[in-house]
């Protein structure tokens, strides 16, 4: 017995020495481990920390000034649009989940798919096919005149809804395929119908979901630039881009602290939700769901669903083939889109990469050591949220001009901006893999006499590759999205996807935008099935 | 007046194959009657077709002398007024153990109060009021399924497998609670279970069921003690079943001739419940022993008599057993004859001694 203890240790020990600690499972990770920790907590919290201390530049006279003028102007309208948004996201996307989880809808299981659609498509490119749509010159405007205006706000909720309420139709879907039957039969043998059951004991079963996408929506509508900014609405993300533009960088910090101050505000929710979701996790059941039957609630049901799906996915991908096909005709697609086409590959491709290699090592700390280490880890990735494009983008310049200027204005800034917004997302997608591992498996490979580097090769690395997919990919396809710091930090002439959206709808061009438009979406659709997974 | 009456009662979700095949039996007004059977039998089916979550295929389901069946009216679960308590209890996990037991009454909030107290009186919780699910232990949550479904004043109550998550221990003790609970409440009772001990300790009668087929219905004493068909002995007593023919006042079996002057005549067989052999130096079998599992209170031991496989009991610590491939007399206390079912019932028992 103690020999077999003694040719353990020894064989821990040559891991020890191979991997920089990587099998250990003590409580802490050991000093290679916890400064790569440390150090990728400090470059995702100094630019925001910079952005602070620039933000009192000119002393406090500055955001006396602009707490007195513009700040209340923008947190009106910023907390108008993130309510009245939410608000509607809530009906629509617990209405559609109940309809497909709970009830006989027809085609249930396609439209179970077909509502995640919109979420494949990023709001800023809905908001574009309503432009090209309503939009001065659009295809309305010219066939009727002008009939609605897409820039009022009743329309900016609606467009900026049909894209986010996905959110929360899959969180609260989820949420209503884990409740037990046992509960609503409960509800009926009380006596209630129906809609007294839906409403005295799923909703209410459901409740820290629903809170948990409601927020998940709040925190997107305050953070995003691109839809706000082309439907001409202000928020503080489009104030502090067009601080920027106008070089006063001091005004876009205190608008950048107000902002983060807001998503601290709604992670603090979320997190508070969260903890309460704990206790009304009931185990999971074998029984089917017995489904309710609509009756004659059918055919209003499948218009509602028809008109989701038709407003904010047939639509939209419909306008942007219409066009793509105008430019085909008009032979828009020459050369410089592909050029174009590529860059975004590129950076997309290197920023994935560069996440999991920083994200591996996080990981492995986060779910083998329970110590403070795994809480920074915890924290990076929350940052996710309270950490908009163009904030990242306004904090990356200030590191670049104090610290390395000579990469200033070449495609380093973009991919550090990149990594900052999209690291946090790499780090969800592989913990949930790499949390499956348990050190035990390691253990058992070792006692079967597999060398370390076997170890690694044949069982962890195959065990996370699910994780190591996922997380190629969302980083991927977030990177193909992002507007705002690709637009404010892309070295010149280097223009992506995104980009030539933003230009040529800016401009009117809607033959060139959409084609782009319509690639960025076919790029989205492509991991819809771990963007399902998450929730 | 039978509170519950099921009148030929048939249901089967695909076509062809049938869950429940004509179930008939009544259960009267403050009974705590048990369906016991093995999983799959259909018993849960039954509890689900009183409740109303499914529909009988064919015959009628009286509910205090209500006929439910598809000529009549179809009434459905939330205006059946019968109470249940779920294999998981199902509490509702965002409300307190007081608004549990009051989510299905409907009375003003005044008289709730009072009704409240003398539930959690009956089930021995005072002082729960507002405490939640997830802060009670699997017992209390018991108790407060019980109440919430004793709370409205249901006609009848079922009950899906009462006790299966409880541990041993706790099982128990709860199986004299809920009996007094429920003789308290003078509630008539139907519950499923698949522990012939609970359903033993607790039940005034049994329905024994198989295949969707009711296999008897009797007191708990009827149903141990004369059993009506092999399927019957073998489930509640694990009873050895010897295959005989009775020809006059003798059983003819494998081991020799044994008298039985009872009535009966033809195929069969001779049925030894697990407690009434004896072993002796001067007995008249001789068997080996082949198993021998020690329980606690008493040894279980498996033997061979040629081709025949017996078990039995023994308690006598003074009684030395013979290693494993040793030779042991024995006689029988007790044994009886049963006469062959159907075909189709031998071949199910058959099934059944394997698994």
């Amino acid at each position: 017995m103690k020999s077999n203890n003694q040719n353990r240790s020894k064989v821990r020990g040559a891991i020890l020495r191979t991997f920089g600690r990587f099998f250990r499972s003590s409580k802490s990770p050991g000093p290679t481990l916890s400064a790569m920790v440390i150090l990728t907590g400090i470059f995702m919290v100094i630019p925001i920390i910079y952005i602070g201390i620039r933000s009192f530049d000119n002393g406090s006279q500055r955001w006396l000034e602009l707490l007195d003028t513009r700040i209340p102007f923008l947190l009106e309208k910023t907390l108008s649009l993130t309510l009245t948004v939410t608000f509607l996201g809530l009906i629509i996307g617990v209405v559609s989940a109940i309809l497909v989880v709970k009830t006989n809808l027809p085609g249930r299981r396609v439209w179970r798919w077909l509502l995640v659609v919109p979420l494949t498509i990023p709001a800023y490119v809905g908001a574009v096919s309503y432009i090209i749509l309503f939009g001065p010159r659009g295809l309305v405007d010219n066939l009727f005149g002008t009939t609605i205006d897409v820039f009022s706000f009743p329309m900016v909720v609606l467009i900026i809804t049909g894209f986010t309420y996905p959110y929360i139709y899959l969180i609260v879907s989820a949420s209503l395929q884990k409740i037990n039957p046992s509960f609503e039969e409960a509800g009926y043998i009380s006596g209630l119908s129906h809609f007294g059951v839906i409403r005295k004991v799923t909703i209410p079963m459901v409740r820290p979901a629903i809170g948990s996408g409601a927020i998940l929506v709040a925190l997107y509508v305050v953070s995003d630039f691109g839809s706000v900014a082309m439907l001409r609405y202000p928020t503080f993300t489009q104030a502090i881009y067009f601080q920027m533009g106008s070089f006063d960088r001091v005004g876009a910090s205190i608008f950048s602290m107000i902002l983060i101050v807001i998503t601290l505000v709604f992670l603090g929710i979320q997190y508070a939700s969260k903890r309460r979701m704990k206790f009304y996790q009931v185990d999971g059941t074998s029984k089917a769901p017995t489904l309710i039957d609509l009756g004659k609630w059918k055919v209003p049901a499948l218009i509602f669903v028809s008109t989701v799906f038709g407003l904010f996915a047939a639509l939209p991908i419909g306008v942007l083939l219409y066009w793509s096909g105008l430019a085909v005709v008009e032979g828009v697609i020459d050369s410089r889109f592909f050029a174009f086409t590529m860059n975004s590959f590129m950076a997309a491709a290197i920023t994935s990469l560069l996440c999991l290699v920083l994200a591996l090592p996080l990981i492995y700390v986060k779910t083998r050591f329970n110590s403070g280490m795994s809480r920074i880890v915890d924290v990076i990735s929350y940052l996710s949220y309270a950490l908009p494009g163009v904030i990242v983008a306004l904090g990356v310049i200030f590191i670049f001009i104090n610290y390395i200027p000579f990469l200033y204005g070449t495609i380093a800034m973009l991919i550090m901006a990149y990594v900052m917004r999209f690291l946090p997302q790499s780090l969800q997608s592989t913990e949930s893999s790499m949390g499956q591992i348990s050190p035990k498996i390691d253990e058992a490979a070792l006692s079967l006499g597999k060398k370390p580097v076997q170890v690694l090769n044949q069982v962890i690395l195959r065990l996370i590759q699910p994780g190591i997919i996922a997380s190629f990919s969302l980083v991927f396809v977030s990177v193909i999205k992002e507007l705002p710091a690709t637009l404010l930090l892309r070295p010149a002439g280097f223009d992506t996807l995104a980009v030539r959206v933003w230009i040529e709808t800016s401009e009117g061009y809607y033959a060139m935008a959409a084609p782009s438009a319509l690639l960025i979406i076919l790029i989205s659709i492509l991991p819809i099935r771990w963007i399902m997974n998450k929730y | 007046m039978a509170s519950i009456q099921l009148q030929n009662i048939c249901k089967s979700f695909v076509k062809g194959e049938s869950v429940l095949s004509n179930v008939n039996f009544d259960v009267n007004e403050g009974e705590i009657v048990a369906i016991l059977g093995p999983s799959g039998c259909g018993k849960t089916t039954t509890l689900r077709v009183i409740a109303g979550f499914e529909m009988q295929s064919e015959g009628t389901l009286r509910l205090s002398d209500q006929p439910i069946d598809s000529s009549h009216s179809w009434v459905p679960v939330n205006k059946r007024k019968v109470g249940m308590v779920f294999q998981d209890y199902a509490l509702f996990p965002h409300l307190s153990v007081e608004d549990n037991i009051r989510f299905g009454v409907q009375k003003p909030t005044k008289e709730c109060g009072t009704l409240i107290q003398t539930m959690l009186d009956l089930v021995g919780l005072q002082g729960m009021n507002k405490r939640f699910p997830h802060e009670l232990s699997g017992g209390q949550k018991q108790r407060v399924a019980l109440a919430r479904a004793l709370a409205p004043s249901p006609k009848v109550l079922l009950m899906d497998e009462p006790f299966s998550n409880l541990d041993a221990e706790l099982k128990y003790t709860m199986r004299f609670e809920v009996k007094r609970i429920l003789k308290q409440a003078k509630i008539t009772t139907v519950f499923v279970t698949h522990d012939q001990k609970d359903a033993l300790a607790i039940a005034d009668k049994i329905i024994v069921m198989n295949k969707g087929r009711v296999e008897q219905f009797g007191t708990p004493q009827e149903v141990y003690h004369s059993p009506a068909t092999p399927f019957v002995a073998r489930f509640l007593s694990r009873s050895n079943l010897v295959e005989a023919e009775k020809i006059g006042d003798y059983i003819h079996t494998p081991l020799g001739k044994l008298y039985d002057p009872s009535n009966g005549e033809g195929q069969g067989y001779l049925v030894i419940r697990r407690d009434s052999i004896g072993i002796s130096p001067g007995g008249d079998y001789e068997g080996v022993i082949k198993q021998v599992a020690f329980e606690g209170e008493y040894k279980e031991v498996v033997m061979t008599v040629g081709k025949v496989k017996l078990s039995f009991f023994t308690s006598d610590p003074f009684f030395a057993l013979p290693d494993i491939g040793g030779k042991v007399r024995f006689s029988f206390k007790d044994y009886y004859f049963l006469p062959e079912q159907s075909s189709e019932n031998v071949n199910e028992s058959k099934e059944l001694q394997h698994a």
